[in-house]
């Protein structure tokens, strides 16, 4: 979409980057010959919503598109930790799954560094405290630097196959798992923060997790964390009964 | 939604190293006439009685938690069962495991009443990420070729969809793109032997003794619900000695942290999770509390698993 509105260049200037959904009505759509394809062009009669409600949403799931769809709703095979493992060597490309598994390293109440990072507003890139963005291709580069702080824990996730270590909690899905803001956890004494790490410590948890297979690593798995709460009994039984047949 | 599910090859069920005894290490090589290994005590059922495991649940709760209702014996437990809300597809809603009839329930959560009072010091967990162990000596490779080589499904399972869309198969592995399945076969065993990570298992005071033998070859907690049957005791650097009961099993348990225990109700069956001293015959528990009655009318499909691997992975051992 082009624009030559001042007005709208300056709204989408405040966007972010694979965050922000747009709404956008009444766009002219032209052929243009000399990018060869066609264009949709925001005029005065363009009505641009950021960030909108249900029904839109509703709209691109009817096409198939996804958007803001939480794991839960479309991640449904189950593994134990060494099938996630044997998965992501036997097949290059990331897959999702769901694993009931205990949480075995959760430092919570170690250095506040371990937990929180900051990263700059608009590329995500992460930066030391207080400094300007270090991305040369951050598109915030000429403006004013700002930054956000998030969680950024490292997981390790164990059943009786094995352990996945070092899979990653970050915001925002760490603040559903933990309950608490990045602001609210920066506030909270020792014994709050050794509390809440307790609550999922050595807990079977259900874990919705995205695993990469990477040859950087030396174990050769990244796991991502995209959902974490605790397991209800009673699915944890579901899934040992389906291990135990065949 | 599309994924194709394929069975491993399931090993020789017939083979008796799955009957269980206390100690069913075989002292004779198979390959020799005899076609029953000899084992140094007569072999026995399963591990452990289930409906002993119940019972000795039940009975020992039903006075100490009024209002709980427990199925002792093989019932299904009566856990709330509920759809989730099935404004979309209802396939896509329900959990994929390897079995042939999709099971659908969903069960609302229980909620988890919170710890009290838990101390600041950190433990041992958080600092080093695994109780302190002794390093297990390096395992020799497995010297058996893997020859049991996961075939791909000839039943007509279901296909359903995963979150990618379905990919073209791999040249001679025609199942390497799904998961894997149901029991742990002699290959996904060895694999773990190259990466020999840490296993928390839910056992039985019985076979937590018996699988704590391996120790030394395969690091692992254990996940242990039984009763509390003495007092809680003070002893030397803040430690807190208790036993914990199942059945006839009784160990001892030691809770170094320096939080402060949650409540402990004699009577009460509790979840100990901590690494056994086999030398000392104590549990040193590193996260105690009461167990959940919807945890404990489920704890024995874990156990179950659980043994079921650790079967394996003997087996595995005893062979190198």
């Amino acid at each position: 979409t082009y624009s030559w509105d001042r007005e709208t260049i300056q709204l989408m200037q405040t966007l972010i980057p694979k965050e922000s959904l747009l709404f956008i009505a009444d766009a002219k759509i032209t052929f243009d010959s000399f990018r060869g394809s066609m264009v949709a062009t925001v005029n005065s009669r363009s009505i641009i919503t950021v960030n909108p409600g249900k029904k839109p949403q509703q709209h691109l799931q009817k096409h198939n598109i996804r958007w803001n769809e939480t794991p839960e709703d479309s991640i449904t095979d189950v593994y134990t930790v060494r099938q996630l493992k044997q998965k992501a060597q036997e097949n290059p490309e990331a897959f999702f799954g769901i694993t009931y598994s205990f949480i075995s390293k959760l430092d919570l109440d170690s250095s506040v560094s371990k937990v929180i990072r900051t990263r700059c507003s608009r590329c995500k890139f992460l930066v030391p405290e207080d400094m300007s963005c270090t991305n040369q291709l951050c598109p915030g580069r000429d403006q004013v630097f700002s930054a956000a702080t998030c969680f950024d824990l490292l997981v390790d996730l164990s059943d009786h196959t094995g352990t996945l270590q070092a899979c990653h909690l970050r915001s925002p899905m760490a603040e559903k798992t933990l309950g608490c803001t990045v602001k609210e956890f920066t506030s909270l004494t020792d014994d709050k923060r050794t509390k809440m790490k307790w609550r999922l410590l050595l807990e079977r948890c259900k874990i919705y997790v995205k695993v990469v297979p990477s040859a950087k690593i030396k174990t050769g798995v990244r796991g991502t964390i995209l959902a974490c709460s605790l397991a209800d009994p009673g699915e944890v039984k579901q899934h040992m009964s389906a291990l135990l047949q065949h | 939604m599309f994924v194709v599910r394929t069975l491993a090859a399931s090993t020789n069920k017939n083979n008796s190293y799955f009957t269980y005894s206390c100690l069913s290490v075989p002292l004779f090589n198979q390959k020799k006439r005899n076609r029953i290994p000899l084992t140094s005590t007569p072999s026995e059922n399963e591990f452990f009685s289930h409906s002993e495991y119940m019972a000795s649940i039940s009975s020992a709760t039903s006075h100490s938690t009024p209002g709980e209702v427990f199925t002792s014996g093989t019932g299904p437990s009566s856990y709330t069962v509920r759809q989730q809300d099935s404004s979309a597809s209802v396939n896509s809603r329900q959990n994929k495991y390897q079995t042939p009839r999709s099971e659908s329930a969903q069960s609302k959560p229980t909620p988890r009443t919170g710890f009290s009072q838990m101390g600041r010091q950190p433990s041992p967990y958080s600092q080093q990420s695994r109780p302190p162990l002794p390093p297990p000596p390096p395992v020799p490779p497995p010297r058996r070729p893997s020859a049991h080589a996961v075939q791909p499904q000839k039943n007509s399972w279901k296909f359903t969809n995963s979150f990618e869309p379905q990919r073209p198969s791999f040249e001679g592995k025609r199942n390497s793109n799904q998961p894997q399945t149901a029991r742990p076969t002699e290959t996904q065993v060895e694999f773990d032997m190259k990466n020999n990570s840490l296993r928390i298992l839910t056992a039985v005071i019985d076979g937590m003794r018996h699988w704590s033998q391996f120790r030394d070859k395969v690091p692992y907690l254990f996940e242990i619900f039984a009763t509390l049957d003495s007092a809680v005791t003070l002893g030397r650097y803040g430690a807190k000695n208790f036993l914990i009961r199942d059945g006839k099993d009784v160990v001892q348990c030691v809770f170094y942290e320096n939080q402060v225990l949650p409540r402990l109700i004699r009577g009460q069956v509790h979840r100990c999770v901590g690494n056994y001293d086999r030398s000392r015959d104590v549990l040193i528990c590193v996260s105690v509390r009461p167990g959940l009655p919807s945890e404990l009318r489920n704890a024995q499909e874990a156990v179950k698993a659980c043994d079921a691997e650790m079967r394996l992975l003997v087996k595995l051992l005893s062979e190198v």
